[in-house]
């Protein structure tokens, strides 16, 4: 956790020892197992209704409570403001968005389109709509890649 | 267990029962020095939102049918770029750099490349040329990923080690697509930040930090970051040892600068002597529904922008390794994720089609058209679609076997089934004695 400022006698160091090359790929392996592999509880427990329990980001519900989740330029906004400590220049989330939410492409309209046959139907059998979980959770891994996101 | 994977797990070698750790073995050098298809690099080049193959590579034997049927997009017969010992087949007028590839056999066009029930989405159809799949398939691992993982099993485990001390392979100006993953690994490394090419490694978050405790905080996050980064040293270390010769770069505001700054770092890192076998550029732009071409001006416009920045590209890239002495360690292959219609459209446009010519560049290529001309039926309408000659894992399947050497039943498990690779013989005989034939000995024996 990034602090205003540490007391004098800690300086000069005192508040970087959180993070480093040990610490840094666990935090990392942390993000990972939110976005993609998901935590499970162990299958010991003693009530029998908490164990074997997944959780993992459900980024299709998270991006749904977005501003404006259909418009990809407003979807990297919020995510980078949600992700990041620093902002980030619009250059860098256009830039993400035509690499993750577009796939290469330069007109918007290939998201939306995308996204709003997935959100009316999960089930759907657009094969491209079906990609949209994807495309949203390698946004979201390459944005836990960000020093920013570690500052948080 | 083939040669070469004989040898690169020959660092522990069993002798007599004992095992004789990683000895300094003059004939394992030897050997090892001799494997060329290890020295061999492929350089991918993407080209985003779909091309419009018949504006590209044009089929003058049916022009007149063409004529009918794109009344708005269509080259003037007159500006079309011929290619030497073919007469029915040229370039479009921006292509100038490839038509002169194509003049001294370091171009391959591969026509007609697409796969059976095509798919018209651009999401979709990425999908499928990266990952390798059947139109009704979804795969989780690219079709590189795969051939990567065959070559350095179980990497990132014990990576980077002796034999393999770089990065497999590199996506310079992006992110690593599904083409370069293998099972939920990423098998690249990515160089987003291509404006300051000692400086290799920044990623896409490049911003400098702010003067105050932030900045110095984001500083130092960044610190740890690179000190966990395997391979950030030796990209760093092969871009202060390479270099570029070229001068033929398109730069700032000229069409493909982007994709020139991609490959020029393509060209210094393989010149700074990184074991990397696949580099991934790529260019966006190609999905031209409207304005591809200027009204009045069928030959100026995006497309021709597209396609100049594309062609001046890669001519600088192989001019460049040519000066460098890389030339024929390196292949190169274009594709797009489809093709366009036969029929265009009012807004000076084309939509999404299916199949299209793929180029194959380098001085290794077997150089001249394979396949025909597309077929344009007389009766085409705004939904026809150009027939497809060579399914894209075909072609896979040849750099596979010709390039990288792998077994057929290796190549049938990189992609998931069996492909026929393209054969040398059904090529068109394009060659006329005056124009130059490559100049060194092919390497492309495995």
């Amino acid at each position: 956790m990034w602090r205003a400022s540490p007391a004098y006698y800690q300086f000069p160091a005192f508040d970087d020892i959180w993070l480093d090359t040990a610490t840094y790929p666990a935090r990392n392996n942390c993000l990972l197992g939110i976005l993609y592999t998901g935590f499970s509880t162990p299958a010991n427990l003693y009530q029998p209704e908490s164990r074997n329990l997944t959780f993992k980001a459900d980024l299709v519900a998270l991006v749904g409570q977005f501003t404006d989740p259909s418009n990809p330029n407003a979807l990297v906004s919020d995510a980078a403001d949600l992700m990041l400590a620093l902002p980030i220049s619009l250059l860098v989330r256009t830039q993400l968005k035509i690499a993750y939410l577009l796939l290469g492409q330069l007109n918007d309209i290939y998201w939306t389109d995308a996204y709003e046959i997935y959100v009316a139907d999960p089930n759907t059998t657009n094969m491209t709509a079906q990609q949209v979980p994807n495309l949203l959770l390698y946004l979201f891994l390459d944005l836990s890649k960000a020093a920013e996101t570690q500052m948080h | 267990m083939n040669r070469r994977h004989f040898l690169r797990t020959s660092s522990v070698a069993t002798l007599g029962g004992f095992a004789v750790q990683g000895f300094a073995s003059p004939l394992l050098q030897a050997l090892r020095k001799s494997r060329a298809a290890e020295d061999r690099v492929l350089v991918i080049v993407q080209l985003y939102g779909g091309n419009d193959g018949l504006n590209t590579v044009i089929p003058l034997d049916q022009y007149s049918t063409l004529a009918t049927k794109r009344p708005y997009v269509l080259i003037p017969q007159g500006a079309v770029l011929p290619l030497a010992g073919i007469g029915a087949t040229g370039l479009h007028p921006s292509m100038t750099g490839m038509q002169e590839l194509w003049e001294m056999g370091k171009l391959s066009i591969v026509q007609g490349v697409g796969y059976p029930e095509p798919n018209y989405s651009h999401f979709r159809s990425t999908d499928i040329f990266e990952t390798g799949a059947n139109a009704d398939q979804l795969l989780n691992s690219g079709w590189a990923g795969r051939y990567l993982n065959m070559e350095f099993p179980n990497y990132p485990a014990g990576y980077p080690n002796a034999d393999m001390p770089d990065p497999l392979a590199i996506r310079v100006g992006g992110p690593i697509g599904p083409a370069l993953q293998y099972q939920g690994v990423s098998m690249g490394a990515s160089i987003y930040n291509t404006n300051d090419a000692l400086n290799l490694t920044g990623n896409l978050y490049n911003h400098p930090a702010n003067a105050d405790r932030s900045g110095g905080k984001l500083s130092f996050v960044r610190q740890v970051q690179r000190q966990t980064d395997l391979y950030g040293d030796v990209i760093e270390a092969a871009a202060q040892a390479g270099c570029n010769q070229s001068t033929l770069y398109p730069t700032g505001n000229a069409p493909g600068a982007e994709l020139a700054q991609a490959l020029k770092i393509v060209a210094q890192l393989i010149c700074g002597g990184l074991k990397t076998r696949i580099y991934w550029v790529s260019v966006s732009g190609f999905d031209t529904h409207a304005q591809q071409v200027e009204g009045g001006n069928t030959t100026v416009g995006t497309h021709a922008n597209l396609l100049k920045g594309l062609s001046d590209s890669i001519h600088a890239f192989q001019d460049d390794l040519s000066l460098l002495g890389l030339e024929d360690r390196v292949l190169g292959m274009t594709f797009s994720e489809f093709g366009r219609r036969i029929v265009d459209n009012a807004s000076l446009g084309t939509d999404h089609g299916s199949a299209q010519p793929m180029f194959l560049f380098g001085s290794q290529v077997l150089p001249g058209m394979l396949g025909t001309n597309p077929q344009i039926p007389s009766n085409a309408t705004y939904q026809t679609n150009l027939a497809m000659q060579y399914d894209f894992r075909s072609v896979y399947a040849s750099v596979l076997k010709d390039w990288f050497c792998l077994e057929p039943q290796d190549i049938d498990a990189v992609l998931l089934n069996t492909y026929q690779p393209l054969s040398a013989s059904t090529q068109t005989a394009a060659w006329a004695s005056e124009y130059a034939k490559p100049t060194s000995a092919p390497a492309t024996t495995c």
